[in-house]
């Protein structure tokens, strides 16, 4: 898919051909087709699509957090070379230590009946081989890290006594206490307060550049993508369907449906709700291109009979689309 | 923490204005029936003046309000009347069964709730697949089956065709003797003065009844703990813990943890319900407690017996209910103690 | 979204009646089955000939095990258990029936007067709590012996018993949907609290409603089965499940089995019915 030129041992994930869906008693809802993306080491991927494109729930399928009615169908995840999709123990194993999952919701993932050390040091103690005072003191290392001036503090308490930009942080730093090679961030600062959301995604990114670690990031902002990310996968109903380099992706996008989202970017942070048109059928997936319903351009006869498989358009720059602008815009001067 | 006793307090100020209500609906419930106690007492076959003698007796001349007021200030001085039957005094009579009463309550409440919380938690971890269908089929299949039903099947099958139980004739086998009375529960008597026999008996014979109580409620246990339970394991916090690759030993904890107030909650709530719920069951094993006592009662209309009954079993309740509320407050470091009452 | 328009949205392309119809029990096989089973037990209770008459005892056959002549043998009296059993289900059936759709209308009647706002309905709510802190069996138990103890007094039981969680349950919906928004626009538009009442809250509340109801039916069943097992509300020569199981209580240890059975099972398989449609309205309520 990427360029070859990547060796691989600086090629930390590599998702091939996922496919999950929802087995309901409508139907069975696919809601991830046939993913196929790379995050190399120290890269700052971000994936973005409107809700329900099913970013998230690759997101989940990918280190095995899918739960019932949700199943993985196919498709292999290599982290490091390694399947996550194949042995429960390995990926249980690798979670916290190599990979760290930064969820959007801060009070819903830390226990709110649990002590934040208890909850922290646990994470720790699970993976490593230092005794409870040694993890504590991890622990307060890493929420200083991460931002927070008083960590005993924070240790001490409960997650409701903490404000929204607190809990992240404490999230953040759990998810990161032991420098894990990958952290993916599921909307990790929706919700927040803007000032609050850059100057934690400031922080939390300066320290991963540092220790060259990758992220992979998945947003409905498209700011915070063309910001801080070098590259940007656009998904829609479940595919991938534009990838590449940020500022090749944004400034010629190459699918119409990057191009709607482009032009209709909010400016502060809204959840992204474009007029929903016509969906397509999840539970029914077409066989022709899936964005069809909403396309403005429909300029190729394949487009309501084929499925469009991704194309170079320039080197790193990839779309699935039988669009060609080139040809629009030869009609429109004919 | 000051909060907390605050709220405690309001809590337990609740009691004697609970008590009030309780008092006066046992009193007040028997009032305002129709039917005439003498009537029933004598089986009508007395003269009109003998049957106002008795009224006389018991009291039922007096105006309402007079007769609240006895029965009240009878009640703070421990009196809580005479039965209409055996001339003995209430307390007494249900004082002497409630303790038996309450080891099949206990016993049954435990097997409930280790029982369902198992089923149901099997059936919440493992949501979608086999085990979860197994589990719901399970489920519906033992909560509708009556509790004495279940009683009675067990008689045939382990006494009569399996003999693995003894005879259902009551706590002890007909020829034995009950230990001193120290507690007034058998078991736990039996312990007290080192008669192992008597004990081991009274277990054996526990078995049924308890089955029989303990199997019916644990299906109501094991569809609310799954339905519990299966929202902690599709949580946020229960999802996170995952993705910090914590072992599954933990994510039970956790999903329990998560879960426990309202499994506490309903751990009180069918330990008041099964205060009156056992009274069947006790009957169908001759158990001797107090709800087969408060039934044969009710049925002879022996109205100071219904009264006691009703009055200490709402009691009972609602100080099991305050307990719980202020267990449930001390558990949960969210609740604001505020404005919840 | 009504259990219809799913079934609508499903069925958009098949247009005879008859095949959405099958595709409605199909899809929730669970209601169907248990009401296809509780209106066989009406339909046999009432209509069905019977291989004996469930009233007249045979004094020279006394406890006959089960045989090609009787289905489920004869118990103390000389009754074939069988035609009992089935006869029995004109009053049991009936009787839970009559008391849960009675405690439906009061419940919810109550819950929705006491969804408004105010002092008046926290204490009916207080009222409820004191309520059901008394062991409710023992509470039926009370109020039929001292009522008359007749068939009456039985439904009057009933409704004392099950009227709380309809109570409960329309409240709690219905101070749920009054915050949502449709209802403020509906305000808005100039209705009255009746209005919306009737048009707006019953409909979305209606599904959850039904699901108690047969909840409620089923827990009726079993109560006035534990009534008639203690002979109360019912008269001796009366056919009740729950006498029959005292009756065969009284043989079971020495091995006659199959007096106490058969209303035993009916009693299962009836209460499982109404748990079956319970549970399949709950299902299709989850999937909204």
């Amino acid at each position: 898919m990427t360029s070859e030129l990547n060796s691989s041992s600086s090629r930390l994930l590599e998702v091939r051909n996922l496919h999950a869906e929802f087995r309901t008693s409508r139907g069975v809802v696919h809601a991830v087709n046939g993913v196929n993306f790379t995050v190399d080491r120290g890269e700052l991927v971000g994936i973005v699509g409107e809700s329900g494109c099913g970013k998230s729930a690759t997101i989940r399928a990918m280190i095995g957090l899918l739960q019932p009615p949700g199943v993985v169908s196919e498709g292999t995840v290599l982290f490091k070379g390694k399947d996550l999709l194949a042995s429960k123990r390995e990926r249980r194993r690798l979670l916290a230590a190599q990979i760290g999952f930064v969820p959007q919701n801060p009070f819903g993932a830390l226990n709110p009946v649990m002590r934040i050390d208890r909850q922290f040091v646990r994470v720790i103690r699970e993976h490593t081989d230092l005794n409870k005072k040694q993890a504590v003191e991890l622990a307060a290392e890493r929420l200083e890290r991460a931002g927070i001036a008083d960590p005993q503090r924070v240790l001490r308490g409960y997650a409701h006594q903490l404000s929204g930009g607190m809990a992240q942080r404490t999230v953040i730093a759990i998810s990161m206490s032991l420098d894990p090679d990958l952290v993916i961030g599921d909307e990790p600062t929706t919700g927040l307060d803007v000032t609050v959301q850059r100057q934690i995604l400031d922080d939390t990114i300066e320290q991963l550049e540092r220790d060259q670690r990758a992220m992979l990031l998945v947003t409905h902002d498209l700011g915070i993508v063309a910001h801080y990310c070098s590259r940007v996968i656009v998904m829609y109903a479940g595919k991938v369907i534009e990838q590449g380099p940020t500022d090749l992706v944004f400034t010629e996008p190459a699918h119409p449906y990057t191009q709607l989202l482009l032009n209709a970017a909010p400016r502060r942070d809204q959840p992204l709700k474009l007029s929903h048109g016509q969906l397509p059928d999840l539970i029914n997936y077409p066989s022709n291109c899936p964005f069809y319903q909403r396309c403005e351009f429909r300029d190729d006869p394949r487009c309501e009979t084929e499925m469009p498989q991704m194309r170079e358009i320039e080197p790193g720059h990839f779309a699935a689309t039988f669009h060609d602008p080139a040809r629009v815009a030869s009609k429109a001067s004919s | 923490m000051s909060s907390f006793w605050k709220y405690t307090f309001r809590r337990l100020a609740l009691i004697p204005v609970g008590l009030l209500i309780v008092i006066t609906a046992a009193f007040g419930l028997v009032s305002i029936v129709p039917g005439d106690p003498a009537l029933a007492i004598t089986g009508g076959l007395a003269s009109e003046e003998k049957l106002s003698q008795i009224r006389g007796e018991l009291g039922l001349n007096e105006p309402l309000p007079t007769r609240y007021w006895n029965y009240v200030s009878g009640l703070f001085q421990g009196d809580m009347g005479t039965s209409f039957f055996t001339q003995l005094p209430i307390r007494d009579e249900l004082f002497q069964r409630i303790p038996d009463t309450a080891e099949l309550v206990v016993m049954a409440l435990a097997f409930a709730i280790v029982f369902g919380l198992a089923v149901g938690g099997i059936g919440a971890y493992f949501r979608g697949k086999a085990a979860d269908r197994g589990s719901r089929y399970f489920t519906s299949a033992l909560q509708s089956i009556p509790d004495f039903f279940i009683g009675i099947l067990l008689i045939y099958f382990f006494f009569y065709l399996l003999g693995w139980t003894p005879a259902p004739v009551g706590r002890i086998g007909l020829l034995e003797t009950r230990p001193p009375q120290v507690t007034g529960a058998l078991l736990t008597d039996s312990v007290i003065a080192g008669q192992w026999d008597t004990f081991r008996s009274g277990l054996r014979h526990s078995i049924m009844p308890v089955l029989a109580l303990g199997i019916f409620y644990s299906a109501y246990f094991a569809k609310t703990s799954r339905a519990v339970l299966s929202a902690a394991f599709a949580s946020r916090q229960v999802e996170f813990a995952r993705a910090c690759g914590l072992p599954t030993r933990t994510i039970w904890l956790y999903a329990l943890r998560e879960a426990r107030t309202p499994i506490i909650t309903y751990g009180a709530v069918l330990f008041a319900v099964l205060l009156g719920g056992s009274a069947i069951v006790e009957i169908v094993f001759s158990w001797g407690g107090s709800g087969q006592w408060a039934v044969e009662r009710i049925l002879s209309l022996d109205i100071p017996a219904i009264q006691g009954f009703v009055l200490v079993a709402g009691t009972i309740t609602l100080i099991t209910y305050v307990v719980l509320d202020i267990l449930v407050a001390k558990l949960d470091p969210r609740i604001s103690y505020g404005k919840k009452s | 979204m009504t259990i219809s328009d799913a079934v609508d949205s499903v069925s958009a392309n098949q247009s005879s009646a008859l095949k959405s119809g099958w595709m409605w029990v199909r899809r929730h096989s669970g209601i169907a089955i248990g009401l296809f089973v509780l209106a066989s037990i009406l339909f046999a209770a009432f209509l069905a000939p019977l291989p004996h008459d469930p009233f007249e005892a045979m004094p020279t056959e006394v406890l006959l095990p089960p045989s090609s002549e009787h289905w489920l043998g004869t118990d103390r009296s000389g009754f074939d258990v069988f035609s009992r059993v089935i006869a029995a289900g004109r009053l049991d059936l009936p009787l839970a029936l009559a008391g849960t759709f009675l405690s439906l209308v009061i419940g919810v009647t109550i819950g929705l007067l006491a969804s408004s706002k105010g002092r008046g309905s926290e204490s009916i709510m207080r009222g409820l709590d004191v309520f059901q802190a008394f062991p409710l069996l023992v509470l039926a138990i009370v109020i039929v012996t001292l009522t008359g103890n007749n068939l009456p007094t039985v439904v009057l039981a009933i409704v004392l018993i099950e009227t709380p969680r309809f109570v409960r349950l329309t409240r709690s919906q219905a101070l749920t949907i009054r915050e949502s928004r449709f209802i403020e626009a509906a305000y808005a538009m100039g209705a009255t609290h009746r209005r919306v009442l009737w048009r707006h809250l019953l409909p979305n509340v209606s599904g959850a409603i039904l699901a108690q109801a047969s909840l409620a039916a089923a827990n009726a069943i079993v109560v006035i089965a534990a009534l008639s097992f203690l002979g109360i509300g019912t008269s001796p020569t009366d056919a009740s499940w729950g006498s029959m199981i005292r009756g065969g209580s009284q043989v079971i240890a020495t091995g006659d089995w199959w007096v106490a059975f058969g209303a035993g099972l009916a009693v299962f398989i009836t209460v499982l019915a109404f748990n079956a449609i319970a549970d399949g309205i709950q299902k299709t309520l989850e999937e909204k």
